[in-house]
């Protein structure tokens, strides 16, 4: 396999038009994981109290930690990006060094958060303790659920495409997998406002 | 397949992209240490900083929008711009339509001893 | 845990059918279940079944499939409802009728949660399947797989619900199954998580369908069908699939919270520990108003397709048609509270919800005006499908008046949960939305089939069920407005309210005789099949799909259709110019076992799920993944048909007759 898979070769029309039409629909269900999403938020803007900045919940996180695995997201996020870019390009070599980076930063980014879960657990704070409790482990666990799921998912990417290059099958996985990871750390940003800063106030 | 990207319409142009990446990265940095910032210094009022970082949120959730996931510049991401504001519509009547119910329920139905206070008071010394 | 619990988690032997109805209940399917297998057996038929019908991508085909197993799930739902008619017409003073009170509950929660999720939305996929990627001049929809993944999830939830007859109990807390009644505490039984979980499993398919079908319909309409020119029903499915596509996400998350209660400890909905019960109504509404929209609206774009055609006229107010859908649409996620006008919000709440319920009765009224102007001075035809028109039209208004009337938060008070509803929801689905599906159900059933259904015995169908639902629920809007309450297992002689009772009775049992005279109707369509075989244009069609052979080849249109105008098929038939594009090759899908197989490992983990056989659930997960892993990197997934193969299958077509 060479290093530079530079195959010029433009889409049929038919194929291009099915794999537009492939990313379009795979647009609308992260729609509706987005209002899946938003029914997670409105139960933990109830359930955490009457009042918009609640001044009533404890403070069950360390908000640089959080801060720290916001910038890791993002950072990974970034990656992404920069993968697509190389391949593009046709390296293989430099997508699979940037799809190994969104790797790590993203299972870093889980690590932390089943850190600061089994942390509260230990003290007694785990989901079943509290309506307020079981809201934020849910919506925070969920988004992290996603995220573990786009990690398995890179990891069939990265094997795929050391494996057969940049196919028209892995160049489509790889334009789904950037949009599903890119949609995450956008639900990241109001997680991170809605439950995190917020609730430092 | 150099330009597949651009010919299913995931990216508007064949370049321009790593600039818009970059950029992207640099501004949701930077809108995250801002709101960061605001809250740890407290230096204003917490109705405003609440404000403040929404607003800091829905821009950066439009440079995210824009630079990450380039909707919004051409025609090809016209359907997915279109689904996207309808998705935001229905989020929006959704948790802004509950968040007024269960609040009218809540401070009706299981007032804490402020609420039931301020109820009283409203019946004029019931 | 000791071993045993870990292997069979809440199974053991009390798990059988305690009662003589429940144990008839169980014992009928599993002969009906044996029966079929049987037959399946006896014909030798299990290669030809798998390879001609259970991997098949077609969306005809799976249409089909939708069809038989929502009229499956009629007789189950149907007999439910048998079953409580039955009860309240006989469970007076001193006597109490022919159930308990548990098992009543148990049989009305299963009555509406089949009616709802396995019977209306089978009914409603079934049909968009068949006739959408016609009606667009598409071969397929958008994802093939997708499609048949989502029929088989939708089996999967059928087959679970149906696993409650013989395993378990049923949950006895209504279709939408509000805490407390449906938390551990009030309802620590399987009953409530087998409710959970077939809503769960087919709600996932009915959310991929709705992906399906929104992108089939944005992206594969054929070149020249614009907007504008698009055929009403597959604008209404369009609006439809819009409103799934948000509103079943709501449904997911809360299913999901009340199984994390259940199962997990956690407190969103509970008593106490800081839930907050009205959530769940809120929430469970957000998802359930929409929901009855989604129903109704492809009955709404079927009609719009059979008035036209059977009063020789074109539709009136095209226009206002396709806005009245976006009314609708739009409107139907604002009006979700007038489900719980007394629960207790403030006025302002119950009065904005108020008047945005009174709102949305407006673009429905518009499309009743636009239909009424179409037969106006038109030629009209006394089929079969215009009767039900005619039957929903006096049925429907008069109960979306009464829906109007509670739409009045004072009046609500009264009226909330009492037979005036009741009444008022069976009006709207069953004139609305059944009847809607049974007229599509005759109108496309030569198109599908190649011959027409039985007219005398649709005939005699029609009037059974239409006298007979007037029969059923006339007294209950007067039961209502005399206070009864619904889901009443027994009431007090003193009341005077059994006649009523009864005559309610009578109607479900002309009901019961109008479903048999379908079945009959089936039957004796089958028989005279030859003679009554029609060509691609039976009825006088206005849209694309009747410029097909009946049936269509598998690949629906030999050559695509070129669309210049607004009801095309009409348009080429009066202007002379033909509707016939060029030759050419095409790529069709395989078929694929993948679907089943996927259904078949999430069937096991909902199952795992409600029995709490954790182990079965972690291989029904894997399994279900590892299946969509090979199935995703299967690069085998489609053949070409060259032109010339094609021109050579239309030619042998129209050589020799199409024999079924």
């Amino acid at each position: 396999m060479t290093d530079h898979q530079h195959t010029d070769v433009t889409l049929s029309h038919e194929d291009r038009a099915a794999d537009s039409t492939t990313l379009f629909g795979f647009w609308t269900y992260l729609m509706t994981d987005l209002v899946l999403f938003a029914s997670l938020f409105a139960v933990f803007a109830v359930l955490r109290g009457p009042q918009f900045g609640g001044a009533s919940i404890q403070n069950i996180f360390s908000l640089p930690f959080v801060l720290f695995e916001t910038i890791v997201l993002l950072t990974s996020s970034f990656a992404c990006g920069l993968a697509l870019l190389a391949a593009r390009e046709g390296k293989v070599k430099g997508t699979i060094f940037w799809l190994c980076t969104t790797f790590v930063l993203g299972a870093l980014f889980v690590g932390m958060e089943v850190h600061e879960f089994a942390g509260l657990v230990a003290q007694g704070l785990g989901p079943s303790q509290s309506g307020f409790l079981s809201a934020y482990f849910t919506l925070v666990g969920t988004h992290g659920l996603h995220v573990t799921i786009g990690l398995l998912w890179l990891i069939v990417l990265i094997v795929a495409i050391l494996k057969r290059g940049f196919s028209r099958g892995n160049m489509r996985k790889l334009a789904l997998f950037a949009i599903f990871w890119h949609f995450l750390d956008i639900i990241w940003i109001f997680i991170f406002i809605i439950v995190y800063l917020t609730g430092s106030l | 397949m150099k330009n597949y990207f651009h010919e299913i319409g995931l990216w508007p142009s064949a370049d321009g992209i790593a600039r818009a990446y970059v950029i992207g990265f640099i501004l949701s940095l930077a809108l995250t240490l801002i709101a960061y910032e605001l809250v740890v210094q407290a230096t204003f009022t917490q109705q405003t900083i609440i404000i403040v970082v929404a607003l800091l949120a829905l821009v950066q959730f439009g440079v995210q929008v824009r630079f990450f996931l380039h909707l919004g510049g051409e025609r090809s991401s016209r359907e997915r711009l279109a689904i996207l504001g309808a998705a935001i519509l229905i989020v929006g009547i959704l948790i802004s339509g509950s968040l007024w119910i269960m609040f009218s329920l809540n401070s009706r139905m299981m007032p804490d001893s402020e609420q039931m206070q301020d109820y009283m008071n409203a019946q004029l010394g019931f | 845990m000791n071993w045993q619990e870990f292997i069979f988690g809440r199974l053991s032997w009390s798990v059988l059918p305690q009662n003589a109805i429940a144990w008839g209940g169980a014992i009928f399917m599993i002969a009906c279940i044996l029966i079929l297998v049987g037959v399946i057996t006896s014909f030798g038929a299990w290669r030809w079944l798998w390879r001609e019908w259970l991997t098949s991508l077609d969306p005809k085909k799976i249409g089909v499939m939708y069809l038989i197993v929502a009229g499956v799930m009629l007789v189950r739902g149907g007999t439910d409802a048998l079953l409580l008619r039955t009860q309240q017409a006989t469970s007076v003073g001193n006597s109490f009728g022919i159930l308990s009170a548990t098992h009543f509950q148990e049989i009305f929660s299963a009555h509406g949660s089949i009616m709802i999720f396995f019977v209306a939305m089978g009914l409603m996929f079934g049909l968009i399947n068949l006739v959408l990627p016609l009606q667009i001049g598409s071969r397929d929809v958008a994802f093939p797989f997708l499609n048949s993944l989502s029929f088989w999830l939708f089996c999967a939830g059928a087959a679970l619900i149906n696993c409650s007859l013989l395993l378990g109990d049923f949950s006895t807390a209504g279709w939408l199954a509000y805490p407390p009644l449906s938390e551990l505490v009030y309802s620590p039984t399987t009953g409530v998580d087998y409710w959970i979980w077939s809503l769960q499993i087919g709600g996932l398919g009915s959310l991929l369908s709705g992906v399906n079908f929104l992108v089939t319909i944005v992206k594969m309409r054929v070149k020249g069908m614009t907007w504008m020119r698009l055929p009403v029903f597959s604008w209404s499915v369009l609006g439809s699939m819009s409103l799934v596509v948000f509103a079943f996400p709501i449904l997911t998350v809360t299913l999901t919270l009340l199984y994390l209660d259940r199962t997990a400890g956690m407190h969103f909905f509970t008593a106490g520990g800081g839930g907050n019960m009205m959530m769940y109504v809120n929430l469970i509404w957000a998802w359930g108003h929409p929901e009855v929209y989604i129903l109704i609206l492809p009955a709404f774009g079927v009609f719009s397709e059979i008035v036209p055609v059977f009063s020789s006229k074109k539709l009136a107010g095209y226009t206002s048609m396709v806005y009245a859908i976006w009314g609708i649409v739009g409107l139907s996620f604002l009006v979700w509270l007038h489900h719980f006008f007394t629960m207790g919000a403030g006025s302002d709440v119950n009065a904005f919800f108020g008047i945005m319920t009174a709102v949305i009765a407006v673009p429905t009224g518009v499309k009743i005006f636009n239909w009424l102007f179409t037969m106006y001075r038109g030629r009209i035809r006394f089929t079969s499908p215009m009767l039900w028109f005619i039957g929903f039209v006096i049925l429907f208004t008069l109960g979306g008046v009464a829906g109007v009337v509670m739409a009045e938060p004072p009046a609500d008070y009264e009226l909330h949960n009492s037979l005036f509803l009741v009444a008022h929801f069976h009006t709207m689905i069953v004139s609305g939305v059944l009847f809607g599906y049974f007229a599509g159900l005759t109108y496309w059933f030569p198109k599908f089939f190649g011959f027409t259904l039985d007219e005398k015995w649709g005939k005699r169908a029609f009037w059974f069920w239409f006298l007979g639902f007037i029969l059923a629920f006339g007294p209950l809007y007067l039961l209502g407005l005399e206070g009864a309450t619904r889901r009443l297992d027994h009431y007090s002689a003193a009341l005077g309210w059994q006649p009523l009772f009864a005559v309610a009775g009578v109607g479900a049992g002309m009901i019961a005789i109008g479903f048999c005279c379908q079945m009959a109707q089936i039957v004796a369509s089958f028989r005279k099949r030859h003679e009554n075989r029609v060509g691609n244009d039976p009825w006088g069609g206005r849209t694309l799909e009747w410029a097909t052979s009946s049936p269509p080849p598998s690949y629906n249109f030999a050559q695509l259709p070129l669309v210049h105008a607004r009801d095309a098929f009409w348009a080429s038939k009066h202007s002379g110019v033909p509707l016939e594009g060029q030759f050419e090759d095409f790529s069709m899908p395989k078929n694929t076992g993948a679907g089943i197989i996927i259904a078949g490992f999430i069937f096991l983990l909902g199952f795992a799920a409600v029995w709490h056989l954790w182990w079965l659930l972690v291989l029904g997960f894997l399994g279900a993944v590892v299946t969509l892993l090979i199935h995703a990197f299967n690069d085998d997934t489609e053949h070409l048909v060259t032109a010339s193969e094609v021109m050579h299958l239309e030619a042998g077509l129209r050589r020799t007759p199409s024999t079924i």
